[in-house]
């Protein structure tokens, strides 16, 4: 099929209507598949390099999940295609490890922007510029959370092109002077989660106007010296929920002729 | 109370005691517009006077509140931050002024910004730049609802923060002195969606952010993009939304005690039954 650039329309495999406006997104194809398996329908529409593309409906809502792949390079690429497609809404949620020791296994980190360090944004616009979460996601991933009772903070997280290993962990216990000092610089102001997919994801959707969020699940089972895939289960359960929740509000919103979602006036 | 302040601004020159700040503050730019609150409040009394910064406090519908200057710029907001936040500010609403970067605006619509760019260079001091100068859920829905309520066009995004009104802004100076790296600045910030410029917002956003504590910022666009003069039909307006504001955000913060809540949240919407 002609198209412009490899990539374009996920290698010429989707056209318009392909993709829904509320977008999943997460950087495993495995988290796709499981988020499609709770739709009510459910279509694979691209899968290309690490980009598995799935579009449905759920509790009465057209949706879509796409995986990224790791690191902002992929995600740019993913926002890129996914809102050429009609998307204007995307919901990042993922695994991640914290940072610091205050974070309890199997807590949610509910972002409300993010650290640049992702570098992919630079290339869109200045440092300056705020990788921000639109406030009706994090009210609605909130929402989510204290609906399905799982533990939560909100804040900011860090973004990271790459930590290299976080402990002396790496080859031979290698651990970067540079990468302790980056640590320590986050955990000085407060960010207490990295991830490697949300600064970029963030940026460019403030640029071209569309509401983007983010929440990760710390699945590091620190008292067992663990990685625990149990807590994809979560990960899959607070994506759905928190566009559920979203999804309601819009039509609530559209009803209204309100421009936003804010709480009722006490 | 220590006889004589640390530093020369600590306590606004000594002149504050602990308790005359409220939890709600708002920092508009001008010392004039601190003293035009105070007359749309239940009461109000002066607390210091120095330099750029006019204190006043007083009630708003039995609401404690705080009026604080902050002079111009991110050095003397930052100051003003620090020290309203030592003596117990909590909830921070700039109210000011603003031009207007995206087509469409009008001279008088209000703008509630989400975040900020942090062009300011003083919250660089604080934290690295790629930290985000974001503003707080609720007093920006607070802003929203207040805005709506009173019935003012309003826009909600990104603001970006000048260190200098006139250079930083790419606006050409004295005798036609242009400083060539600013000349792609505006036409940047409005391809990348940003809404206005000001002065303040992103040290506000940034101090709050590292703090702990709550802001929003709610301006009038002043330069009229029809006349190319300053007109500031909307000042009112945006100091009536950031007053009804701080009533709506008072409602909500004594509900989320009585309930136990750590966000104000709209209603959660019950799973709909989908036919088969």
């Amino acid at each position: 099929m002609l198209r412009d650039n490899v990539h374009r329309n996920f290698g010429g495999q989707c056209k318009k209507g392909d993709v829904a406006p509320y977008v999943l997104v997460t950087g495993s194809k495995d988290r796709v598949r499981s988020f499609a398996a709770h739709w009510d329908t459910a279509r694979e529409v691209a899968n290309h390099y690490e980009y598995l593309v799935c579009t449905g409906t759920y509790s009465g809502f057209p949706i879509s999940a796409c995986s990224t792949g790791i690191g902002g390079m992929s995600v740019s690429i993913a926002i890129e295609e996914l809102a050429q497609l009609g998307a204007n809404t995307f919901f990042r949620v993922g695994v991640t490890s914290p940072l610091v020791d205050e974070l309890e296994y199997g807590e949610t980190v509910i972002a409300k922007g993010a650290v640049r360090w992702d570098g992919t944004s630079l290339d869109y616009v200045r440092p300056e510029y705020p990788a921000q979460c639109h406030f009706e996601l994090i009210m609605a991933a909130v929402s989510a959370a204290e609906h399905l009772r799982y533990p939560y903070k909100v804040g900011v997280i860090g973004d990271l092109s790459s930590l290299g290993p976080e402990r002396e962990d790496g080859f031979r216990g290698f651990l970067g002077r540079k990468t302790r000092e980056m640590s320590r610089a986050l955990y000085d102001v407060g960010v207490i989660d990295g991830t490697g997919e949300s600064a970029t994801m963030l940026v460019q959707s403030s640029i071209y106007g569309f509401r983007a969020g983010v929440a990760n699940i710390n699945s590091v089972d620190k008292a067992n010296h663990r990685w625990d895939a149990k807590m994809d289960e979560r990960v899959i359960l607070l994506g759905l929920e928190t566009m559920r929740i979203l999804a309601a509000w819009d039509k609530e919103k559209e009803a209204s002729i309100r421009k936003f979602t804010t709480p009722e006036i006490i | 109370m220590k006889d004589r302040p640390e530093y020369i601004h600590e306590a606004m020159g000594g002149q504050i005691q602990p308790g005359q700040i409220a939890d709600y503050v708002l920092v508009p730019g001008s010392e004039k517009r601190v003293e035009q609150f105070t007359t749309m409040w239940d009461d109000a009394r002066k607390i210091a006077h120095h330099y750029e910064f006019l204190v006043y406090s007083g009630t708003l519908a039995g609401i404690p509140i705080t009026a604080c200057s902050t002079g111009i710029g991110g050095r003397s907001t930052g100051i003003a931050i620090d020290e309203m936040a030592a003596l117990g500010g909590k909830t921070f609403i700039r109210v000011g002024v603003t031009g207007g970067l995206q087509p469409g605006f009008k001279a008088g619509d209000l703008i509630i910004a989400t975040g900020a760019v942090r062009m300011d260079k003083t919250s660089e001091h604080y934290v690295f730049i790629e930290y985000p100068a974001v503003a707080d859920v609720e007093v920006t829905c607070a802003l929203i609802a207040a805005a709506e309520k009173l019935g003012f066009p309003y826009h909600v995004g990104i603001t970006a923060t000048a260190s200098s009104f006139y250079a930083g802004e790419g606006v050409t100076c004295f005798g036609g002195y242009r400083h060539s790296k600013m000349d792609h600045i505006e036409s940047d910030l409005k391809a990348a969606n940003v809404y206005d410029w000001d002065t303040e917002t992103a040290t506000i956003y940034t101090l709050c952010s590292l703090y702990g504590l709550r802001a929003g910022r709610v301006n009038t666009i002043v330069d009229d993009p029809v006349t190319g003069q300053y007109n500031p039909v909307g000042e009112p307006n945006a100091m009536q939304v950031s007053l009804e504001a701080i009533k709506i955000l008072a409602g909500w913060d004594a509900e989320k005690k009585k309930r136990g809540l750590k966000l104000m949240l709209p209603a959660f919407p019950e799973r709909e039954e989908i036919a088969p």
